[in-house]
């Protein structure tokens, strides 16, 4: 990840293109919430870029900026949104379905709202067997349908007037794939695209073309995508950041906010299931078993890399780790999560922590969304 | 910057990372990685939470 100490960062001039593959819960609740803070209606609560602080010098300095002040970032003014997808609902209709927002918020915004359209998408139920739409591009192969993505990119960054564009997945969960050779260098991946191979999944084709048209790219969902040599190639050829995968919001977040200190003060852990109840569209794909197993690879490793049995094996290890996700229609995007942690102390004494978290999906990763893209295109300092 | 950008891992549940290293998952470490980096790149004094200058 070469970055230079004390680099000449270019001062952001222009509009800023956020392109967003999927027009769903996530982005919808995103970009609804740019403008109701652009409108001055609501708080970026959560966002770091928007809201957080960074201490500077000693702590007698009384050096505290806010970090937008601090980097020189994008205002929210100068955001500009595109999005593709299966249906062809605008960013208001959109939004009125995924139900996250409240309609009353929603209708003081349907101006900007409404203008948003998506453009096609490049879809192939095979990888995400639960969903099926009709906003699909046709081409003769991958390759063929990635130079579609690339040719509409470039005429959506004209139309825009963007001086610079960022990608970010926030389409659903593909199934399962692991590294194959075709994904080792850019050459065998543009031929197993020509050959539309099982191997290349939509999320690449879209990484491919957002790298070819020299834009970085943001993973939010636990897909292989960028995470293979010849993406990584790409994007260090072309000096672009890329960064990944799954957005971290809510019971993962908890995870990773409770276990560190359970580590920190040496507290053992027998076991940890988690379960939980959510009913939007996420929850529908993830009730596939193959997406739910790409979903499930993510979650399960934080707590062995946090709490390291290696390291501790009479704290941590052999401790059971158990995920399930279910869906729950009624729940819509009001995710629940339990947990049930076993833990022990002094002598081996057991106890038990229980979480509900009775959170929203959507609003959650939306914060990521904000903040995470404003880095990828900041700084844009020469290595 | 180019590549893979893992001082960004703060707002990732599986971290992506140069091949090899294992991932950071511990979201404090993960803050202050984010912070630090962009201290770094401003050219600011990275912070270690030493504090040894304050009891000369």
């Amino acid at each position: 990840m070469p970055v230079r100490q004390g680099a000449d960062v270019i001062e952001p001039k222009g509009r800023l293109g956020v392109l967003l593959v999927g027009l769903g819960a996530v982005s919808t609740t995103f970009i609804a919430g740019v403008e109701a803070v652009k409108k001055g209606i609501g708080q970026p609560v959560g966002s770091l870029t928007q809201m957080g602080t960074i201490r500077l010098g000693k702590r007698t300095d009384n050096r505290v900026p806010l970090i937008k002040d601090f980097v020189p970032l994008a205002k929210l003014e100068d955001l500009v949104f595109g999005a593709w997808d299966i249906f062809e609902d605008s960013a208001y209709e959109a939004a009125m379905h995924a139900g996250v927002l409240e309609k009353d918020l929603l209708k003081q915004l349907k101006s900007p709202l409404q203008k948003i359209k998506p453009m096609k998408a490049v879809f192939d139920q095979n990888y995400v067997k639960r969903l099926n739409g009709t906003n699909v591009k046709t081409g003769a192969n991958k390759f063929k349908l990635a130079q579609q993505l690339i040719d509409e990119i470039a005429e959506w960054k004209r139309k825009n007037r963007c001086s610079r564009v960022v990608m970010i997945w926030a389409a659903s969960t593909e199934i399962f794939l692991k590294q194959h050779p075709v994904h080792k260098t850019l050459e065998s991946f543009e031929k197993a695209m020509r050959e539309n191979h099982r191997s290349i999944a939509p999320s690449m084709i879209y990484a491919y073309a957002a790298l070819k048209s020299g834009i970085p790219f943001a993973n939010g969902a636990p897909n292989l995508t960028v995470d293979i040599p010849a993406l990584r190639t790409l994007a260090e050829e072309n000096q672009l950041a890329i960064c990944g995968k799954d957005f971290k919001t809510g019971q993962t977040l908890m995870k990773t906010i409770i276990a560190p200190g359970l580590k920190a003060r040496m507290l053992g852990l027998a076991g940890w299931y988690s379960t939980n109840i959510l009913g939007n569209r996420d929850g529908e794909v993830l009730d596939d078993p193959e997406s739910f197993k790409t979903k499930e690879e993510s979650k399960l490793s934080v707590l062995e890399y946090i709490l390291q049995p290696e390291v501790y094996p009479d704290l941590y290890k052999d401790f059971s780790h158990v995920v399930r996700i279910n869906y729950y229609p009624p729940r819509g995007d009001n995710k629940e999560g339990w947990d049930n942690i076993d833990i022990f102390g002094w002598l081996g004494y057991p106890m038990q922590i229980k979480i509900d978290f009775l959170c929203r999906d959507s609003i959650l990763r939306r914060q990521s969304c904000l903040t995470s893209h404003y880095f990828l295109i900041w700084p844009n300092a020469p290595v | 910057m180019k590549g893979i950008q893992e001082w960004l891992s703060f707002y990732f549940k599986s971290p992506q990372t140069a091949p090899g290293l294992y991932p950071e998952h511990d979201v404090f470490i993960q803050l202050m990685k984010l912070k630090n980096t962009l201290r770094y790149l401003r050219g600011e004094d990275l912070i270690t939470h030493l504090g040894l200058e304050y009891y000369d």
